[in-house]
């Protein structure tokens, strides 16, 4: 949809743009089946998985005879494999049908939806993890209920991104399996999760206080609102969820009064996502598909790329 | 303009005011929602801006917005009713003032005249003061001045409501002509169409001030019941009983109404009959007997008056038509014979068989000797049949005698026989008589040169054919054989009737005693004196201008108008401005609105440039949006545009296109031959396609003319369509009705719509007799005649005897009653219609003249 000169954008981004999760070499067993490695822990009399014991260690791995023999209280624990489960949140509200169609039409601009961003970035990632061998679940979050999508095997994630793409990405356009319960989410164990939005919703209590697994907002923005320059003196431009605002765009752009309230905005937002998660990118249909794709190659411990940063 | 103008802030006024905010309120919101841009990051964002007020300030485009004020404006004017105090009532109003009062039948409503004049004198009494005012009466029409004021009201009393009607326009015309100073007219009167219908106002207020002045402050609205039609039946004299057929008629419609119907005369009762209508019925018919035998038989000479007084129980609205005024007479024409006495025996007396002829025929026969131009004893006749004897000279039987001796008028329009008896050898005392006759009033005392020795039959027949008189009876130009010689006298309206033979039974001229009073019935209907009805009886006029017939003797007695009784009223628009006194004075209510330049056509005006202004700007406003992105559309959109201008007017055939409207007709066939024909003569493209219908539609009156079967198909309209019907045919359609046999219904109830229009049998100098072929005349099917509907200088309706479409379609099967009826003559009188229902009378103009002339040179 989006075209620069010869840069693939984020715009243009399908569920085959591969990449290789970094954590991997550090796992390279033939047992591995996931993107992440799990400690299994149980007894054994393996020499090889011996180390000294430390404080909080269960009682029941220590190998007692050998703490006969030297007086030394040795662990001896085994390392297994399972496949990760990864969880991808995707929050539906209205504000992903912006940029609309009059606005488009007026721009004359070929800018796509958030939504259309949206759904590229989920079925890139359940498609990627799929691949590995992670189990997926997506889960669209609409109000106060969440409606899973069935994706068992990546052909499950090339199907349905083919039917999205030939609804060109409408709100109907992606069908989804059975609804459940924002509790049911809360309590579900997961590995990885991923919370796809734009945020212009607030982040849920409930999202916060999840514990237990890597967290990662992937914050999703069109273009448009990253760069107001767009906007005409003349026009007028409102927005009447809550309390109903209406502006002129001179006094938007006047000392660049959006761009930096904007900005202000964002700041908090990821701020108080960080005290609670790890990880937040910052997309725009706009973004380079290589810069998206490397930050989700650094291992998860760098991947809030620059902390409070976008993606470039 | 607008000096000295108040404005009445009333309902409408206000609502048109608020019509007015709420367009420009609406104006700039939608201006403003077509700017807005939804960006929803201004609900997470916090911004120390003002927010936009609700509405903003839009400059809207030039001209629609300009229409817009124009046409706010114009509504304003005109809803607004401005008043105008044209008598102050401290200042002098230097004008001569007219005060016109209507004392028309119809102001006779809920009013009586002594009521009448007391709100009369106080209107005088108030306009005097401040005025130069004179006044007059409906009634006389006689200009008053200021100085009568005061017996206005005895004025009013004593003549009363007259019962004939009053048109406005010939009052005020021959008031203007012997008042020409008049600057300002005041119309005391109600708002009855019959009596506004003449008077163009409008027009006369380039000169004259007119206003309204209604008298009649509370005027009832009921139904008003009165005798439409008084026909007498045919009735042998002598006899007893006379049947009269009698039409009532009400104004109003949905209730039960009764009553009694009395006829009088000479204050003795008649007959009686009640009378009902249901509440659907407009028009109740019934048949009459009365019995006029015991006032008649006294009254020989002069028509009997006879009274019908309706009396209805409840109330009724205008009661001076309850009462209706019939003649009744003997119709018996007089005739004089002036004879010598030959014997005693009615054998021996040569004018006694033609006399009882005459009293055959209902004459009332007066024999005398001579004529003596002293003698009283014989009244003016219609006909005098003089007996010329050998003996006698000629002033004692020649009328002439009675010229220039102050008694010329009882010879006027009179029919003169003269009889020569069986005796007489010499014909030049009867020929000086016949020339003195023709030469009338010249007198020719001495006997003229040509009347000399005329001895025998012959030399008199010829000079009476050299003094003009043309043959009667015999072969044709053999005025030898002759019965008689006529000519007229134009001056004194003559008819002189110079007979070549005695006019007894004889048997040289083959006349028994039979056959002498059916020769004298022909002669006398050849003549125009024929018609010897026994009883004779009638109306009296209705007379709807008093000012016309002021001095019409029968203008008492007249019967009220139709359009009187039927208490139509005009609507507010179409009167003058209407005036009230208050407590300045007196003001003009509305003195704008009812101007010549009404301002409602301006209203339209601006509103249709306001639409088509919306439409085009909402039509480039989609445009704009479709073509944004395409840059080649701006470079093609002139000659596209162009080019989408000039498909849009396709050539059309020059051709006048007219489809044949047929209502309740059996199968027709294809017209394609009747199309052709039509094509090749004229320039009228006819389709050959009918649209047929078997019921009323709307789209029957598509077409400029309809034919529709026979009159009860439309006698059965319901009140909806009827009404379609007609505003169709005031609009200027063109009804054409076949087998109208029977079509009494329609006829009367298109005359009761239309009440000035009128039927009549189509004359031969009808514009349908030459619109496009010569025709000498139009088929007759049996007795029944075409009939057509007069009505705003054009024919209308037309009525055909039988199926006459059918012969023009059919040559081989042609109805019988036409007789020998050729096709090509059935398709000239079609033509002739069609051009009628398209272009009416237009050789009237004389617009062809010039063209018409330069051939002919």
């Amino acid at each position: 949809m989006q075209e620069t000169s010869g840069t693939p954008l984020l715009g243009q981004l399908t569920p085959y743009h591969g990449f290789e999760p970094s954590h991997q070499r550090y796992v390279p067993l033939s047992r591995f089946h996931g993107s992440q490695r799990l400690n299994l822990m149980r007894a054994t009399r393996l020499p090889a998985n011996s180390r000294r014991y430390t404080a909080g260690d269960p009682i029941h791995l220590i190998d007692w005879r050998a703490f006969a023999r030297n007086e030394q209280l040795i662990v001896r624990e085994q390392n297994d494999e399972a496949s990760c489960r990864v969880m991808l949140l995707v929050e539906d509200s209205p504000t992903l049908s912006w940029p609309d169609k009059p606005l488009l039409e007026k721009l004359a601009r070929p800018v796509c939806t958030k939504r259309e961003l949206v759904l590229r970035i989920t079925f890139h990632l359940a498609y990627q993890c799929l691949r590995w061998g992670d189990r997926v679940k997506v889960y669209r979050l609409r109000e106060n209920r969440a409606e899973s999508l069935n994706l068992r095997s990546q052909t499950d994630a090339a199907i349905l991104f083919d039917k999205v793409l030939k609804s060109d990405f409408s709100e109907k356009s992606w069908e989804t399996h059975e609804t459940r319960s924002l509790e049911y989410i809360r309590e579900e164990r997961c590995d990885l999760m991923f919370w796809v939005s734009d945020g212009f919703s607030g982040i849920p209590d409930w999202l916060l206080q999840k514990k237990g697994p890597y967290a990662c907002w992937l914050q999703v923005l069109s273009s448009l609102e990253i760069d107001p320059s767009w906007l005409k003196p003349e026009d007028c431009y409102f927005d009447e969820s809550g309390t109903s605002r209406e502006y002129t765009g001179s006094a938007l752009l006047q000392q660049q009064n959006l761009l930096r309230a904007l900005e202000r905005w964002q700041e908090e937002a990821q701020r108080s996502w960080l005290r609670s998660h790890r990880h937040h990118l910052l997309v725009h249909d706009e973004t380079p598909i290589r810069s998206f794709l490397s930050s989700l190659e650094q291992p998860w411990g760098l991947l809030n790329f620059g902390r409070g940063g976008a993606v470039p | 303009m607008m000096e000295g103008l108040s404005w009445m802030p009333r309902a409408s006024g206000l609502a048109a005011l608020a019509l007015i905010i709420s367009g420009l309120v609406l104006w700039f919101i939608v201006r403003r929602q077509k700017e807005r841009v939804w960006l929803p990051v201004l609900r997470v964002i916090d911004l120390e801006l003002t927010v936009l007020p609700k509405l903003r300030w839009v400059l809207p485009p030039l001209w629609p917005l300009l229409c817009f004020f124009l046409a706010s404006l114009a509504l304003g004017l005109y809803v607004f009713e401005p008043t105008e105090t044209v008598i102050k009532g401290e200042t002098i109003d230097l004008r001569p003032t007219h005060v016109i009062f209507d004392l028309s039948p119809s102001m006779s409503l809920g009013i009586t005249s002594s009521q009448y004049g007391t709100a009369a004198a106080e209107l005088l009494g108030s306009l005097r003061a401040n005025t130069r005012m004179s006044f007059s009466l409906s009634s006389d029409g006689v200009i008053r001045s200021a100085s009568e004021i005061d017996s206005v009201r005895a004025l009013i009393n004593e003549s009363g409501f007259h019962r004939a009607g009053l048109k406005l326009g010939s009052s005020v015309d021959a008031i203007l002509r012997n008042a020409p100073q008049i600057e300002h007219l005041i119309v005391a009167s109600d708002r009855d169409q019959a009596s506004w219908e003449d008077f163009n106002w409008q027009y006369l207020e380039k000169k004259v001030q007119v206003s309204w002045f209604p008298l009649q402050k509370n005027r009832p609205a009921l139904d008003n019941i009165f005798i439409d039609e008084l026909k007498p039946k045919e009735t042998v004299a002598g006899a007893q009983i006379q049947g009269w057929t009698v039409v009532l008629r009400r104004s109003g419609q949905g209730k039960t109404l009764s009553g009694t119907l009395t006829v009088q005369a000479e204050g003795k009762t008649l007959g009686t009959q009640n009378w009902q209508f249901e509440p659907a019925a407009k028009t109740v018919e019934f048949d009459m007997q009365i019995n006029p035998s015991s006032v008649t038989a006294s009254k020989d000479e002069e028509p009997l008056e006879l009274q019908w007084i309706l009396s209805a129980q409840g109330p009724e609205d205008l009661l001076i038509d309850n009462t209706f005024r019939t003649w009744l007479a003997v119709k018996g024409q007089k005739a004089l014979l002036v004879a010598k006495p030959r014997g005693e025996m009615f054998l021996e007396d040569s004018v006694f068989h033609l006399r009882t002829s005459l009293d055959v025929l209902a004459y009332r026969t007066q024999r005398i000797d001579k004529l003596q131009p002293s003698d009283a004893s014989w009244v003016k006749p219609s006909l005098l049949i003089s007996e010329v004897s050998p003996e006698a000279s000629r002033s004692e039987f020649c009328p002439s005698s009675l010229l220039g001796k102050g008694r010329g008028n009882r010879l006027q329009d009179m029919q003169i026989w003269l009889v020569p008896s069986s005796d007489l050898n010499n014909f030049s005392e009867i020929c000086h008589c016949f020339a003195s006759l023709a030469k009338a009033p010249e007198e020719i005392p001495n006997r003229p040169a040509y009347c000399e020795n005329l001895e025998n039959r012959d030399q008199y027949v010829g000079v009476l054919q050299s003094l003009g008189a043309s043959q009667l009876g015999g072969e044709i130009n053999s005025p030898m054989g002759a019965l008689a010689m006529n000519l007229k006298n134009p001056a004194l309206k003559l008819r002189i009737l110079a007979f070549t033979l005695p006019l007894n039974p004889m048997r040289k001229g083959g006349v028994s005693f039979g056959q002498l009073p059916l020769m004298v019935r022909s002669l006398l209907q050849f003549m125009g004196a024929g018609q010897s009805a026994t009883l004779d009886a009638g109306q009296w006029p209705r007379i709807e201008d008093i000012a016309l017939n002021q001095n019409d003797p029968g203008l008492a007695a007249s019967n009220v108008p139709l359009v009187e009784s039927l208490l139509r009223q005009l609507p507010f628009d179409q009167l003058p401005s209407e005036l009230s006194s208050g407590s300045r004075g007196f003001v003009r209510q509305a003195s704008m609105a009812n101007q010549e330049l009404d301002a409602r056509p301006w209203i339209m005006l601006f509103l249709l440039l306001i639409v088509i202004a919306l439409y085009m700007e909402g039509l480039g406003f989609a445009l704009g949006r479709y073509f944004r992105a395409k840059h080649w559309a701006a470079r093609w959109f002139g000659p596209l545009g162009v080019i989408l201008c000039c498909c849009t007017f396709s050539p059309e055939s020059g051709l006048a296109q007219v489809k044949m409207n047929a209502l309740g007709y059996p199968q027709i066939p294809n017209l394609s031959q009747l199309r052709r024909e039509i094509s090749a003569r004229t320039s009228i493209d006819f389709d050959e396609n009918a649209q047929q219908f078997a019921g009323f539609e709307k789209a029957l009156l598509r077409e400029p003319w309809l034919w529709s079967f026979n009159p009860r198909l439309l006698d059965g309209l319901e009140q909806g369509e009827w009404n379609q019907l007609l505003g169709w045919l005031q609009r200027g359609g063109f009804l054409i009705v076949e087998n109208h046999a029977g079509g009494e219904r329609l006829k009367a109830r298109i005359l009761e719509q239309i009440p000035q229009g009128a039927w009549k049998p189509i004359p031969p100098d009808h514009e349908l007799m030459r619109s496009f072929h010569l025709l000498a005349s139009l088929p007759q099917c049996g007795e029944w005649v075409w009939e057509g509907f007069h009505f705003d200088q054009r024919i209308a309706v037309v009525l055909v005897p039988g199926e006459f479409f059918q012969s023009l379609l059919d040559a081989q099967n042609q109805p019988a009653c036409f007789g020998k009826f050729p096709r090509e003559q059935a398709l000239r009188v079609f033509i002739n219609l069609l051009m009628v229902s398209l272009a009416t009378d237009y050789k009237k103009d004389q617009i062809h003249l010039p063209e018409i002339l330069k051939r002919l040179r």
